[in-house]
């Protein structure tokens, strides 16, 4: 049930490596392999935000000079969720064209691993409290949130069980997992 | 709740198949709890999602886009290095050409012919002895300070500072010894020593830095040196001071001295200043003259010239500057050493064989204004594989002929005796 937990993959230290790698020799090639890995990912960000093909594949590569330099200036702990910021603020940037807003500093980027539980020790309490949250969600959030990580459902089916639509689906998820850890970090604090 | 490898390092083909609808429902979910955890790629599967359309295209068309960005850092290099070689090599040759070029004395074998400022469209017959006529007044006139090997003492005294000694040295050993000094390189141009009248002929001169010492190398019939200079130190002449005649030095039992020499500017033929000029002549046949101190930067070395004479079997004579004999005084500047040997037979040739020399003007004798036809050029070649003088002896057209001088003066180098040669440069259109 460890719902939050994010595992350490074994490509971060891959990425690690390489952009060690890049960084000591500044050789081109190196971080090319490494963003190699991640232009789908990227392009995918850069069709959501510009959704124009043409803008997006500009972006990508854009955004891997940005990277080139900006991998000089920045202490990275997590090459993947950096490059994801960095994508993401980069497309955001260019959205509106070229005003500071929203976008999050490179610098103080976002753990998006929800909070860990607090300790296993406390595993039954924390699934109390866990369960306690869940009542709070509201009806919908809380059987697509059950649905998908209870039962381990998919989106479509979590919409054919509830009749949603598949964006409402995931969105509920969203919503309802971002409320549960409001929730949990409330109760951890109490 | 497992997550395997696979499922990370195909992000896209699972991307894809979601997308198509390929994948089983805990496939599917497995993905979308990565998602869920991944904003990363929660962001990337909505875009692809809201795209629709397959991205693969653009994907390998973006993934050859990123390894020609990589790939071009280091192709981009490559002109830069080349272009910085290429810019090096031609500094590089830019600053031995300018070397070549100052260093008129080269005596290495040169791979252009020299060229010599005061030839062109000069006649032969007079540039062959541009020398004598600048030389002579200074020769000839006693105020200029020339000093010479001539006997008379008087005048000698008259020099301020002269000195001259009377010294009998021991037979044989060194005839004659005029010095010369200047110490004050302000002080007022001199001029010439000359010490002895023998004029040489231009093509033997041997040209050293700014100026040059001629010397030739071949002895000829015994003159006597006439002129003399104020100042000069005459020491150890056996006989009477003045006597300088061949009969009466073979009398004594002494080859008779036959070296002249003068430091004179190379391009104008005046008396250098502030040169000094040491001309020792020594036995055994050979006369040596040491010419240094030249103002020019080019110059560090003192250079020598050997001149082989065969007559000369004394120790001839020394031509030296001391500084403390001539303070303020007009200063010795250049010394020629020249007589009027014979000159030798012409066989000049060009370094490169009459061969590659013929095809070389074949080639670039591309008429420049549409005449065509030949044009014959009289050269005159030093021994030191100079051009000194170039003369048209049959004429084709203005422009052509100034051509075929062009070709000759900037064509390859001259070596072997000095003398005329006659060039035929056939014009072709």
């Amino acid at each position: 049930m460890k719902f939050f937990n994010r595992p350490v993959k074994p490509e971060d230290t891959a990425d690690d490596k390489l952009l060690q790698s890049y960084r000591d020799t500044r050789d081109l090639k190196v971080l090319g392999r490494l963003y190699e890995r991640y232009m789908p990912l990227v392009y995918g960000v850069g069709l959501k935000y510009l959704k124009d093909e043409e803008q997006a594949q500009d972006a990508v590569m854009a955004i891997f000079e940005e990277l080139a330099l900006k991998v000089h200036q920045h202490e990275i702990k997590q090459f993947r969720a950096w490059l994801y910021v960095l994508s993401r603020n980069h497309c955001l940037m260019q959205l509106r064209g070229g005003k500071k807003l929203e976008t999050v500093a490179l610098d103080e980027f976002m753990e998006f691993t929800p909070v860990l539980h607090p300790d296993t020790d406390n595993r039954e309490e924390a699934m109390q409290a866990l369960e306690r949250c869940l009542d709070k969600l509201t009806p919908a959030q809380q059987q697509s949130v059950k649905l998908f990580y209870l039962d381990e459902k998919c989106y479509k089916e979590v919409a054919d069980e509830t009749g949603f639509t598949m964006n409402e689906v995931k969105s509920y998820i969203q919503n309802g997992k971002r409320n549960l850890k409001i929730c949990l970090e409330k109760n951890s604090g109490e | 709740m497992k997550r395997t490898v696979e499922n990370k390092l195909s992000d896209i083909q699972q991307i894809q198949k979601y997308l198509n609808g390929e994948l089983d429902a805990s496939a599917m979910h497995i993905l979308e709890r990565r998602a869920q955890d991944d904003p990363f790629l929660m962001d990337a599967l909505e875009g692809y999602a809201a795209k629709g359309s397959d991205q693969s295209n653009n994907l390998s068309s973006l993934q050859e886009r990123l390894q020609a960005r990589t790939a071009t850092k280091v192709r981009r290099m490559t002109p830069w290095m080349i272009t910085a070689i290429a810019a090096s090599v031609v500094g590089f040759a830019v600053v031995i050409g300018l070397l070549n070029n100052n260093n008129g004395d080269n005596k290495q074998a040169p791979q252009v012919a020299i060229n010599e400022p005061v030839i062109q469209a000069v006649p032969a017959d007079t540039s062959a002895v541009t020398i004598d006529d600048k030389a002579k007044p200074v020769i000839t006139a006693p105020k200029k300070q020339a000093i010479a090997f001539n006997s008379n003492r008087t005048r000698a005294k008259q020099s301020a500072q002269a000195r001259a000694d009377n010294h009998v040295p021991a037979p044989l050993q060194e005839a004659t010894t005029a010095s010369a000094s200047n110490n004050a390189p302000s002080v007022s141009p001199l001029e010439e020593m000359v010490a002895s009248d023998m004029i040489a002929s231009k093509k033997q001169d041997t040209i050293l830095g700014g100026g040059f010492v001629a010397v030739n190398k071949n002895a000829s019939a015994l003159t006597a040196l006439k002129s003399k200079a104020e100042g000069a130190n005459m020491t150890t002449r056996p006989g009477k001071p003045t006597d300088n005649n061949p009969t009466a030095l073979a009398n004594a039992g002494l080859p008779p001295n036959l070296m002249a020499g003068a430091v004179i500017n190379r391009k104008d033929a005046l008396p250098l200043q502030d040169a000094l000029g040491k001309a020792p002549a020594q036995t055994g046949g050979n006369a040596q003259a040491n010419a240094y101190g030249y103002t020019s930067p080019n110059t560090k070395k003192d250079a020598n010239v050997l001149a082989n004479n065969n007559t000369l079997g004394a120790k001839g004579f020394q031509a030296s500057d001391s500084a403390e004999q001539f303070k303020g005084s007009p200063t010795l500047a250049e010394v020629v050493i020249f007589n009027n040997a014979a000159k030798r037979a012409s066989n000049a040739q060009p370094l490169v064989g009459w061969d590659n020399y013929k095809k070389y003007l074949q080639q670039n004798a591309v008429s420049p204004d549409g005449n065509e036809g030949l044009v014959e050029l009289k050269a005159t070649i030093s021994t030191t594989g100079a051009i000194t003088a170039i003369i048209v002896t049959k004429s084709l057209s203005t422009a052509a002929d100034s051509k075929a001088i062009s070709l000759v003066q900037n064509g390859p180098a001259w070596v072997g005796k000095a003398g005329d040669v006659i060039i035929k440069v056939e014009f072709h259109k």
